[in-house]
């Protein structure tokens, strides 16, 4: 009868055992593909007359935000920028989605309607109130003291992540530009995923998730 | 919510307590599959067969059984790309969904026979599910977790197959209720597994 109990028990422990090892080795893998990562997150301001808004400007280069405090290199007033390769692969999305959206580009002296920055942090941290001065040296009429200004939405929360890039993209009211000290920012865009690929799969996926970020924001089109 | 695992582990020593020494005991191990209901299938439509039961029930007499079951349970579901909204926000990827729930029920069975080979049961588990909900969004995820007042009515039979040993098959419903947290996380499921008998 105790020889009974005792095999009783290790039956029962093997059974255990082999429950636990297949429960665990058929857990579901998640993503497969860097690309599965990418996630696009857009907002505006509903107070925002997107229609009456015609012209936009944007600058060839994006920056490369290091952290939320800009820090002056060389003297020069200026951010680190990314290569002008992958800034010019996103900011012509950006261009060919706002002309295919009734807008016109116009340089940034001719009175534009709103101006679209773009950022690319590849931090840890994401930094959405990064500091205003790094634009300093392209924003038309820019003087110190700004800052943004997300009117009517939450501006985007702070969080962490894995090694991750973010491109931030921001379309500010170039008409109003401010209210109580700040740039009004009516239009976000935040692209985030891995870190990871060849040349040729990034530009893909810069170019699928930019798309994306315009046709989930209908408002923009005329 | 604690305070319903507390008091389903309390109970759960007094009905193991009052067992004398002399009663059936059963001991099971049991595959689950499981199917959602509610809320919970509005969050993950899919059949879950990652899942497994523990039980330990001891006869009061002939007919009735008591004891406690213990069970774990992931439902995945991987939903394709999608724009999902917030007021004026907008987001959108491609979302990997987790529950994983742990339903602990005091349980109570009472057998329609009397020592035979085929002994079917109708049963009722009053308790607690944990539930953790996990939705995985590119690199980020929003984990939500609650503790649910949670019933489990049952039916089944018993098939033994010698002294010590037998089969067991049961079909049961876990309520679990909304709370604050969480709305309705039910489930069904089938049990089929193996019953130690000492």
């Amino acid at each position: 009868m105790i020889e009974n109990k005792t095999m009783n028990r290790k039956v029962s422990m093997v059974y255990l055992f082999i429950t636990l090892v297949i429960l665990q080795s058929c857990y579901p893998d998640g993503p497969e593909y860097v690309d599965e990562l990418d996630i696009v997150y857009t907002n505006y301001d509903p107070s925002f007359d997107f229609q009456s808004a015609k012209t936009f400007a944007l600058p060839d280069s994006v920056i490369k935000i290091n952290g939320s405090d800009f820090q002056n290199q060389n003297g020069s007033n200026k951010p680190e920028f990314i290569s002008t390769e992958y800034a010019s692969i996103i900011v012509q999305a950006i261009r060919d989605n706002m002309i295919s959206y009734g807008w016109t580009e116009v340089k940034k002296n001719e009175n534009p309607d709103v101006i679209i920055l773009s950022s690319v942090t590849s931090t840890t941290h994401i930094y959405y109130y990064y500091d205003w001065y790094y634009w300093n040296w392209w924003y038309p009429g820019w003087y110190s003291g700004w800052g943004w200004y997300y009117s009517g939405y939450y501006y985007p929360t702070y969080r962490t992540g894995y090694h991750s890039g973010t491109l931030f993209i921001q379309m500010t009211d170039a008409k109003k530009t401010v209210t109580d000290g700040s740039i009004a920012v009516p239009w976000t865009v935040e692209i985030n995923g891995l870190l990871q690929g060849n040349v040729s799969s990034i530009n893909t996926r810069f170019h699928n998730t930019i798309d994306q970020a315009f046709a989930q924001s209908p408002y923009l089109n005329h | 919510m604690k305070y319903l695992i507390r008091i389903t582990l309390i109970l759960a020593m007094v009905a193991l307590q009052n067992t004398t020494s002399t009663a059936q005991q059963y001991t099971s191990f049991q595959y689950t599959i499981a199917v959602p209901a509610n809320d919970l299938k509005n969050y993950i439509s899919k059949t879950s067969f990652r899942g497994f039961t523990f039980e330990y029930q001891s006869k009061i007499n002939t007919h009735i059984a008591a004891g406690i079951a213990i069970g774990y349970n992931l439902f995945y579901e991987r939903k394709p790309y999608d724009i999902y909204y917030d007021g004026t926000a907008a987001l959108s990827g491609i979302q990997y969904r987790y529950t994983n729930s742990v339903p602990i029920h005091l349980s109570g069975v009472y057998f329609l026979k009397e020592n035979n080979h085929f002994n079917p049961f109708a049963g009722f588990g009053i308790g607690t599910t944990y539930t953790l909900r996990d939705t995985d969004m590119g690199l980020y995820r929003w984990e939500e977790d609650t503790w649910s007042f949670s019933l489990r009515p049952e039916a089944g039979f018993v098939y033994t197959l010698g002294e010590n040993a037998g089969v067991k098959v049961a079909l049961r419903y876990n309520a679990a209720f909304k709370t604050s947290e969480l709305k309705d996380q039910s489930f069904f499921s089938i049990s089929v597994g193996l019953v130690f008998i000492r």
